[in-house]
């Protein structure tokens, strides 16, 4: 296990390196360029945006702290971005949480983006609501929302449960324009079905890097690319050496 | 400021993430107790944030009644249960009766109806999904039919064969590329919390420059 962990730092350190002296071409993610579309959207119709990081996935559900804090992280770097063109564009954003620990996170964020577009007095604390830190209380929570303020854009970034269908249908009654991205496999299925656009695994987590102005951390996304061609040849390899009866999982088993 | 904004949360970043990453690969008595107490560390934070949480929701709830906003009435109920519930447990404890009555007639059974409503939102989105619109909806539309026939009983009953090929889209389509996303996914979490670390990623605490 150290020696993967160690062969995957190289690789990143390596590329990240590689990245500070030239330019790294990322291929354009449609979501992302989707995310101003509806920020647009809602400006045209004067209705607010709304995002959310979720509650967490069933098994990981714990906030930060849980092993779903990665994709809650990645979810506020897409907020950051999110925030950043509403303030520009003049939409209202209202963000909502079910872990009470992202609340002063995203207040300094949202906040920030305004300050960095000039538009301080538009920025509206109250809109940074956290529902509730129970599941079905926070989709409840959310459809009462989603009628009374008849969001334009719903964004939905970050790691979800049984919530996530209930607050893609809720935003789909309420006729909003939907763009969501998740790690987890579960829910996949449900908000690539209900969405208009979606992250799907591991572009979720290159989205951070595809939205940074520093083009440092995109070397990041080739390291990952690399060690994945050679985890594809370890598979490869291995299916092989099995077939032909020499059983390599022995010697890989420390 | 640039020292407490930018570089701190990135070097307190750095910090804890190489001491819960070295407790996982190395076994040194100190580390494992830097990594237990940094753990337990979390979970007191996550603890407090909840009062957060509390004062979030009073905050916003109280300018709605204050302003007598449309529904500002909602906002009382609300804010009466939340100091209610929140009395009853601080005067009694969770294990008062009126606590009890309180979670078991009225949090439980809301909670198993938004269960239970997850259902009705199944079956409107899969009437959305499932209509032949191009060629990708139709092969949704195809794999979803044999994969429900797999599980139907009536799908036997038509032809035996049914379960077979809704079971090769499970087990065969499905596990591979749900395996080839949770691969790509980890592998790409790993790069993100690597650019964590290093302090390559900082979006996520607000403005850095």
């Amino acid at each position: 296990m150290l020696i993967t962990i160690l062969i995957l730092f190289a690789c990143f350190i390596f590329f990240l390196q590689r990245a500070k002296k030239s330019i790294i071409p990322v291929r354009r993610l449609a979501p992302i360029d989707a995310i101003e579309e509806g920020i647009g959207r809602a400006v045209e119709l004067g209705r607010p945006v709304h995002w959310t990081p979720g509650y967490g996935s069933a098994e990981h559900a714990g906030g930060v702290g849980s092993s779903s804090g990665l994709s809650l992280l990645s979810g506020m770097t897409i907020l950051a971005y999110v925030a950043k063109i509403c303030a520009r564009r003049g939409a209202e954003l209202i963000a909502t949480f079910a872990n009470p620990e992202l609340v002063p996170l995203a207040s300094e964020l949202i906040k920030d983006a305004y300050v960095s577009e000039n538009k301080l007095d538009e920025f509206k604390p109250e809109n940074i609501q956290f529902i509730s830190s129970r599941q079905y209380a926070f989709s409840t929570g959310l459809l009462g929302l989603f009628q009374r303020e008849r969001i334009a854009t719903n964004i939905m970034t970050g790691s979800f449960g049984a919530e996530a269908l209930i607050i893609a249908e809720g935003a789909q009654i309420a006729g909003a324009f939907q763009v969501a991205g998740s790690d987890g496999t579960t829910q996949l299925p449900v908000i690539f079905a209900v969405c208009d656009y979606t992250l799907i695994g591991e572009e979720f987590f290159a989205a951070a890097a595809y939205l940074s102005d520093d083009p440092t951390p995109r070397g990041a996304l080739r390291g990952q690319d690399l060690f994945k061609f050679g985890l594809i040849v370890f598979t490869i390899v291995g299916t092989i050496a099995m077939i032909l009866g020499f059983n390599i999982v022995n010697y890989i088993k420390m | 400021m640039s020292l407490i904004r930018r570089d701190l949360p990135v070097w307190i970043a750095f910090l804890v993430g190489v001491i819960i990453l070295a407790d996982y690969v190395f076994t040194f008595p100190g580390l494992q107790v830097a990594s237990t107490t940094l753990t337990n560390w979390a979970v007191i934070v996550t603890a407090f944030s909840f009062g957060i949480g509390a004062l979030n929701i009073i905050q916003r709830q109280s300018k709605i009644i204050i302003r007598r906003d449309k529904y500002w009435i909602y906002s009382v109920v609300l804010i009466i249960i939340l100091f209610g519930t929140l009395g009853i447990g601080l005067v009694g404890s969770i294990n008062h009766p009126y606590y009890k009555i309180l979670f078991d007639n009225v949090m439980a059974p809301l909670n198993v109806t938004m269960s239970s409503m997850l259902a009705f939102f199944l079956a409107s989105a899969a009437f959305r999904v499932f209509r032949a619109k191009n060629f990708e909806s139709i092969l949704l539309l195809i794999a979803a039919v044999f994969v429900m026939l797999q599980n139907a009983p009536i799908g036997e009953l038509i032809w035996p064969g049914l379960p077979v090929i809704g079971d090769f889209f499970v087990t065969g389509f499905a596990a591979g590329g749900n395996r080839g996303i949770q691969i790509g996914a980890a592998i790409a979490s790993i790069g993100f919390g690597v650019r964590i670390l290093i302090g390559q990623e900082k979006r996520w605490f607000g403005r850095t420059e």
